[in-house]
């Protein structure tokens, strides 16, 4: 199984790609690990960052894609920037495509006790989105 | 005159006969098939009409079957496809107004900020031809097989005729047929072709885009006095061409071919490292795939200056602070100008060379 994990931090996606289709659980070190839209109000560059994004979920092709769920109010809750990145990942078309809470994923991780591995700290989140998607599917 | 007199009359007569095209321009540059632009009676869209011979190998209709399967904005789209005879076929695409970009960049400054779109987007539908459920690589990106809309400088990959599925297990194609210039390095040194060899010909179409020193028209500027001095002694037609093509692979496997010294000088250090990534030699050292390409172009271009050149000035323009340079070479200086609509220009600095103008605004 192929899997997208992202994490989107205000105009940043962090990305991470897993596939554990030859039995182990192997990170794709060509998929970008982060991008990051600068300018939300230039036309151009939203659509040339939604291509990107859009490029990225192509080549890797995964089965499924999970963006780690921020809620809507409170202390950590998403900005504008956010959900306008958001909405530029969810027009992606032909994959199965989840948003990820928290919560299922520590309850996941405290019912099976898998290990979460990444290479920079800035994808743990989307780390986490990845392997409960793995995880979640056996 | 269409100057199509080594068309086949089979095919001539058909376009005579046909009341569904009128053919206006025949293009010698179909490659292994003739090429004709018009307008379909009934729609009266301008369309490209590809004509090929049909040899009855599997392999006949490979370029109309792969344009019909996928779909991608920086694709051609396929609009019909017809058989003449037993022996001819065509398909039908759309003209694209700017032609190839050959054809385009002739006498056109393209400014640093559409070179990079016009890359991306070829990136773009490249991924596509790359990715599930296809896994195709193109073998013969260049110049001649992009067309670019002229309304947006929006590219797209038009020639499919050398498209190769990569079979399971296999990371590259063999048996490629590249143009000479646009030969990815791991092809001739062993006949393979990988999804970083199209990574590479993108890499000489930006080099070409970024107006780098690319001498098609007077190809003996490929090479040095002394290969020249060589080439000319040889005796026959025939050695020279073949000395010729064989100092350029040379070049190529040796990353030597393309100088990228010849650039304009707002290419800076970040472009150029972005351009000898592309080129690398060896093609595991190249973006691993288009994303990442698109991602190195996208990070460069949205924190610089659009540059471009109108003889004898630099020009640069800030989308940030909305805001335009213009660089004027005197004989012992640069005069640097700034100006926020390039009709009222004041005067900003006057520094001692064009390296240092470039290094200024790029700092602003």
């Amino acid at each position: 199984m192929k899997v997208i994990g992202i994490e989107i931090d205000g105009a940043r996606v962090n990305f991470i790609a897993l596939d554990s289709s030859s039995g182990h659980i192997l990170e794709a070190l060509s998929v970008p690990k982060s991008v990051e839209l600068k300018n939300d109000k230039d036309f151009g560059e939203l659509r040339t960052f939604k291509e990107l994004l859009h490029s990225v979920f192509n080549a890797f092709s995964p089965d499924v894609i999970g963006i780690y769920s921020k809620s809507a109010s409170g202390k950590h809750s998403a900005g504008p920037i956010t959900y306008k990145v958001e909405g530029l990942i969810q027009l992606y078309e032909g994959k199965n495509m989840q948003f990820v809470h928290h919560k299922s994923i520590a309850a996941l991780k405290n019912k099976k006790q898998y290990e979460v591995k990444c290479k920079f700290t800035y994808q743990k989140q989307a780390a986490d989105v990845a392997y409960y998607l793995l995880h979640n599917d056996e | 005159m269409m100057n199509d007199q080594y068309v086949p009359a089979a095919i001539k007569d058909y376009l005579e006969s046909s009341s569904d095209f009128s053919m206006d321009r025949y293009s010698p540059k179909g490659g292994f098939g003739y090429l004709y632009f018009g307008t379909r009676n009934i729609t009266l869209d301008r369309v490209a009409l590809k004509f090929y011979e049909l040899t009855g190998g599997k392999n006949d209709h490979a370029e109309p079957l792969a344009l019909i399967k996928v779909s991608n904005d920086n694709i051609l789209k396929i609009l019909d496809a017809r058989y003449i005879s037993d022996k001819f076929a065509f398909h039908v695409t759309p003209e694209i107004d700017g032609g190839d970009l050959d054809h385009y960049l002739k006498g056109r400054f393209i400014h640093s900020h559409e070179a990079i779109q016009i890359a991306y987007g070829i990136l773009q539908g490249l991924n596509t031809l790359h990715s599930e459920p296809y896994n195709w690589v193109h073998m013969d990106l260049k110049g001649a097989n992009i067309l670019i809309d002229a309304s947006n400088n929006k590219p797209y990959i038009g020639d499919f005729g050398s498209v190769k599925k990569l079979l399971p297990g296999k990371d590259y194609a063999e048996n490629g047929q590249s143009t000479l210039f646009y030969m990815p390095p791991e092809l001739i040194r062993d006949g393979k072709h990988y999804r970083q060899s199209d990574i590479y010909q993108i890499g000489v179409i930006f080099f070409q885009l970024l107006h780098g020193a690319f001498p098609v028209d007077t190809p003996d500027q490929w090479l040095t006095t002394r290969e020249r001095h060589k080439l000319y002694q040889l005796a026959t037609a025939e050695s020279q061409k073949d000395y010729f093509k064989q100092q350029i692979k040379d070049k190529i496997v040796r990353g030597k071919l393309l100088d990228l010294k010849s650039l304009p000088v707002f290419v800076g250090g970040q472009l150029k490292r972005i351009l000898r990534k592309a080129l690398d030699p060896d093609y595991r050292s190249r973006y691993p795939n288009c994303p990442a390409f698109q991602k190195a172009l996208y990070d460069y271009k949205k924190q610089s200056k659009d540059w471009w050149m109108e003889d004898p000035h630099y020009y640069a323009y800030c989308k940030i602070k909305e805001r335009y340079f213009k660089l004027t070479r005197n004989p012992k200086s640069v005069l640097i100008q700034i100006s926020p609509d390039q009709i009222k220009w004041r005067k900003k600095e006057e520094v001692p060379s064009l390296d240092i103008a470039v290094e200024y605004v790029n700092a602003q």
